[in-house]
């Protein structure tokens, strides 16, 4: 479904992206993890026209959308749920979400998208009416991310959804993640909480120094020595010690 | 108590207006964070335009405010996609001097088309230019244009907050890449805004002629009221500014009985208060005076 | 650029310092005739008064449109103490230099809390509120609106039979206010200063004292700007609060160093080179016949010059050079879309 060759971007004369391969599949849950620092939020927003690219492709569908605006990516349905929830703090959360209907083609479905998020993240239908800004952190979130789902996506990219989160809020995030997976909506998933990520991923990716490191399935990567030890902060010897 | 009541309804009909006349400088500044500094002459404008149709056609300014209202959204669509356009993402001093540069050309263009003669139009038939309220000295062309400020208000607050567009010029005033994640085209919210902001100007003028006398230097005065106004009300808050504008049509009123050569001297007194003390004024978000375009 | 002692100079910068000693210096003792000697005079004087400008909303990155206080202040200071009190204006100057830093150190502390166009506001309202203050003041000092100085040439009076000697004096204001220039530009000074333009809370958080060298660029060009009040009261010999307050100069100062090249020693000195004249050009063939037609064209000149040339001649020069030496120019600083 999304296509991403040798992708090159950056900001001003810092390049960050240097030359990123990456696949997702319909129905799939890509999980894309690294570092801090290391280009996954950059790559985040190069696909969703944030940024334009410097050089390489971004293909959805079929459609090259590498270097087009922001707002016509949304309308080919990729749609992105910002680092650090971006809600309109002034708006109410009802308010918020009926604002994440305005593509042409989310607008008429709006009541019934409503219905379906309500569904999803029952707390969001008990808020209506509160201010964005005066949620609780994983309430914020699940906002946040209902947003993003009035946009009516095909492809639903999170950007850190976990960051800054108590542990059971995050639970609560995974578990509306899976519920999204399953309405047939294709996930990209950013983290740096890695094994939450890669629970439930099919495939992902590991990015490093600006490009694609390591790659395979969840399962493979929670296996992987490497990874365990840079983000897991584990470590396996071959008789199953753990490193100290 | 008489000479209170008096300078209380005096200084809400002044606030009234004034707040009328610095709704399209908050609108514009909240959405495309541009301190328009040609506003005063686009108000002037606006004066023009009502003294004009009064006197060519004899349409009354304050039925022919809705037709100068379309005139001033074009004129505002162009003001964006001719000029503001080019300064959107470049360093503030451009915004800053593209719009100064551009109120020295209106205001010197009127000057060399009108020249420096004071007009006003006569609208109210003799005898009724003012009522006696309670015995308070009400003038009949400050009431008119304050109905006029209420009703303009509530519609654009109305209109913010149940349409599409509206809540997409609210979104892109709250967080401009929220917004455009949501498919928000920022370059059409723009234009949309500069021409109703621009729309907004030209009626709060030609609604204004009749009270005051439209010359082309009349917009100095003006947007610095209108600056003083919008501080006050709060950046970005359609209601902020009907409250700062009551607050200072007040304020000054009292300050005109008892010092009137301080007058204009209290706006920038004002301004520079609010800006060192409350920069994000009555009903403004605290920290959307460091807000640029992100 | 090698550091000689405290400051970073080098061979680079003869040719500019060659320049300006000629301007400054030669040019008026060999203009002779009363015509050009007087937009000469005019040239170095708002040379001088965009350079003192440019400390501050240049180097500093501070914009201010208030400047036109500082300038009131030492045109004020200097003729009355001279006019009342026969004080020498060479003393009125201090004078009046030492008031506007007094002002500069007072706005600071609510002025310095804004940035971008809220400074720029803030300045115009403090600039305006003392142009009406001193209006006002006449209720209790008796004051002419406009004064004027008797014309009785003398050293010590500063002022002068020949024009050519005002520009000399002009030119060693100009002089001064350069140097003040380079040496704060290619001083740690300087280096903070620019950091503090380009990204205030970066240098912030990197402990850089920001209001120490805020205040310190804002007091240098009060004080200069100042003096150039004080220049231009004495070559004109007329003051009055429309004039000396006006905010056409708080507009003409940023707008010369803008179209020079803002933030350059001699950015500002080629900005008043060109807009002086033309300005002169425009009054003459249009000023009488349409009254505003040469404001029109004023007008257009700022739209124009800040879209089209925003690092100004020297700037748009520069970047001229580097593409002939095939080097590609450094990018046009913008801020960074969202």
């Amino acid at each position: 479904m999304l296509s991403v060759r040798n992708l090159h971007a950056g900001y001003g004369d810092t390049e960050v992206l240097q030359g990123i391969d990456l696949d997702v599949n319909q129905g799939e849950v890509v999980a894309i993890i690294g570092a801090n620092g290391v280009g996954k939020t950059t790559l985040l927003r190069t696909i969703s026209g944030l940024l334009a690219p410097t050089a390489g492709s971004v293909t959805f569908k079929g459609q090259p959308i590498g270097g087009m605006a922001a707002h016509a990516v949304v309308e080919h349905g990729v749609v992105m749920v910002p680092e650090g929830r971006r809600l309109f703090q002034r708006m109410s959360v009802r308010r918020n979400l009926e604002v994440g209907a305005y593509v042409g083609r989310a607008r008429p479905r709006m009541a019934e998208s409503l219905r379906e998020v309500y569904d999803i993240f029952p707390i969001l239908q008990e808020r209506g009416a509160q201010l964005a800004g005066t949620l609780s952190g994983g309430q914020q979130q699940m906002c946040a991310i209902g947003r993003g789902l009035m946009a009516l996506p095909e492809l639903l990219m999170l950007d850190e959804v976990s960051l800054g989160l108590a542990p059971i809020a995050v639970k609560r995030v995974y578990e509306a993640v899976r519920a999204i997976r399953d309405r047939g909506i294709t996930l990209v998933i950013v983290e740096q909480n890695v094994s939450q990520a890669l629970r439930v991923a099919d495939r992902a990716y590991v990015i490093g120094g600006g490009r694609v490191v390591l790659s395979g399935t969840g399962r493979e990567l929670s296996n992987n020595n490497d990874v365990r030890r840079a983000y897991l902060g584990l470590g396996l010897h071959e008789h199953g010690e753990t490193i100290p | 108590m008489q000479v209170l009541l008096q300078l209380l309804i005096s200084g809400v009909l002044l606030g009234a207006v004034y707040a009328l006349g610095a709704l399209g400088l908050n609108l514009i500044f909240g959405v495309a964070k541009v301190v328009n500094f040609a506003h005063g002459e686009f108000l002037m404008l606006g004066m023009f335009a009502g003294y004009w149709l009064m006197t060519l056609t004899g349409i009354n300014p304050y039925y022919g405010a809705p037709l100068i209202g379309v005139a001033f959204f074009l004129l505002g669509l162009l003001f964006y996609g001719g000029l503001m356009r080019f300064t959107i993402y470049k360093p503030e001093l451009t915004q800053v001097f593209a719009t100064l540069g551009l109120g020295i050309l209106l205001q010197n263009l009127a000057l060399m088309a009108w020249s420096a003669d004071y007009r006003t139009v006569q609208v109210m038939p003799p005898g009724f230019e003012s009522i006696n309220f309670l015995g308070v000295f009400v003038p009949t062309n400050r009431l008119v244009a304050a109905g006029y400020a209420a009703v303009i208000l509530g519609a654009v607050i109305v209109f913010l907050k149940t349409t599409f567009t509206g809540r997409a010029i609210e979104a892109v005033s709250q967080d401009l890449m929220a917004a455009r994640l949501m498919g928000v085209n920022p370059n059409r919210i723009f234009l949309i805004t500069f021409g109703l902001g621009i729309a907004l100007t030209g009626v709060a003028g030609a609604v204004l002629v009749p009270s005051f006398y439209a010359f082309p230097s009349v917009g100095s005065f003006f947007v610095l009221v209108s600056f003083v106004v919008v501080v006050l009300g709060g950046l970005g808050s359609v209601a902020g500014t009907a409250l700062g504008g009551l607050v200072l049509g007040i304020v000054e009123t009292g300050t005109g009985y008892l010092a009137p050569d301080l007058k204009e001297a209290t706006h920038f007194v004002l301004l520079i208060l609010l800006l060192a003390l409350r920069p994000h004024g009555l009903l403004g978000v605290k920290g959307a005076e460091k807000e640029t375009l992100k | 650029m090698r550091a000689h002692g405290y400051l970073a100079t080098g061979r680079r910068d003869l040719p500019g310092l060659a320049l300006t000693l000629l301007v400054a210096v030669a040019l008026p003792l060999l203009v002779r005739d009363e015509y050009y000697a007087n937009v000469l005079v005019l040239i170095l004087i708002y040379a001088g008064l965009a350079s003192s400008w440019n400390l501050i909303g240049g180097v500093a990155g501070q914009f201010s449109l208030g400047h036109s206080a500082f300038f009131g202040i030492g045109a004020y200071s200097s003729t009355i103490l001279y006019n009342y009190l026969g004080v020498s204006p060479w003393l009125g100057l201090l004078v009046g230099g030492v008031i506007s830093v007094a002002l500069a150190a007072l706005i600071s502390f609510p002025v310095f809390r804004m940035r971008g166009v809220f400074f720029a506001m803030a300045t115009l309202a403090v600039s305006e509120t003392i142009r009406i203050l001193v209006i006002y003041a006449r209720k209790f000092v008796p004051l002419p609106y406009s004064i004027s100085i008797n014309y009785e040439p003398g050293f010590w009076r500063m002022i002068f039979e020949d024009r050519s000697s005002y520009a000399l004096l002009a030119g060693c204001y100009f002089l001064v206010c350069a140097a003040v220039t380079f040496v704060l530009t290619r001083s740690y000074t300087g280096y903070y200063l620019r950091a503090i333009r380009d990204n205030e809370d970066a240098a912030d958080a990197s402990g850089i004292h920001i209001r120490r060298y805020k205040l310190l660029a804002f007091v240098v060009s009060a004080f200069l700007t100042a003096a150039g009040g004080t220049l231009m009261a004495q070559y004109i010999l007329y003051i009055e609060p429309g004039t000396v307050f006006s905010m056409e100069l708080s507009v003409d100062l940023p707008l010369m160093s803008i179209l020079g090249g803002i933030g350059t020693v001699l950015g500002p000195f080629v900005g008043a080179l060109i807009l002086i004249p033309l300005r002169e050009l425009l009054v003459e063939h249009l000023g009488g016949t349409l009254p505003g037609a040469h404001l029109v064209l004023y007008g257009l000149l700022l739209i124009l010059i800040v879209i089209l040339l925003p690092n100004g001649l020297l700037g748009g020069l520069a970047r001229l050079g580097a593409r002939l030496r095939g080097r590609r120019p450094a990018a046009r600083p913008e801020v960074r879309k969202a």
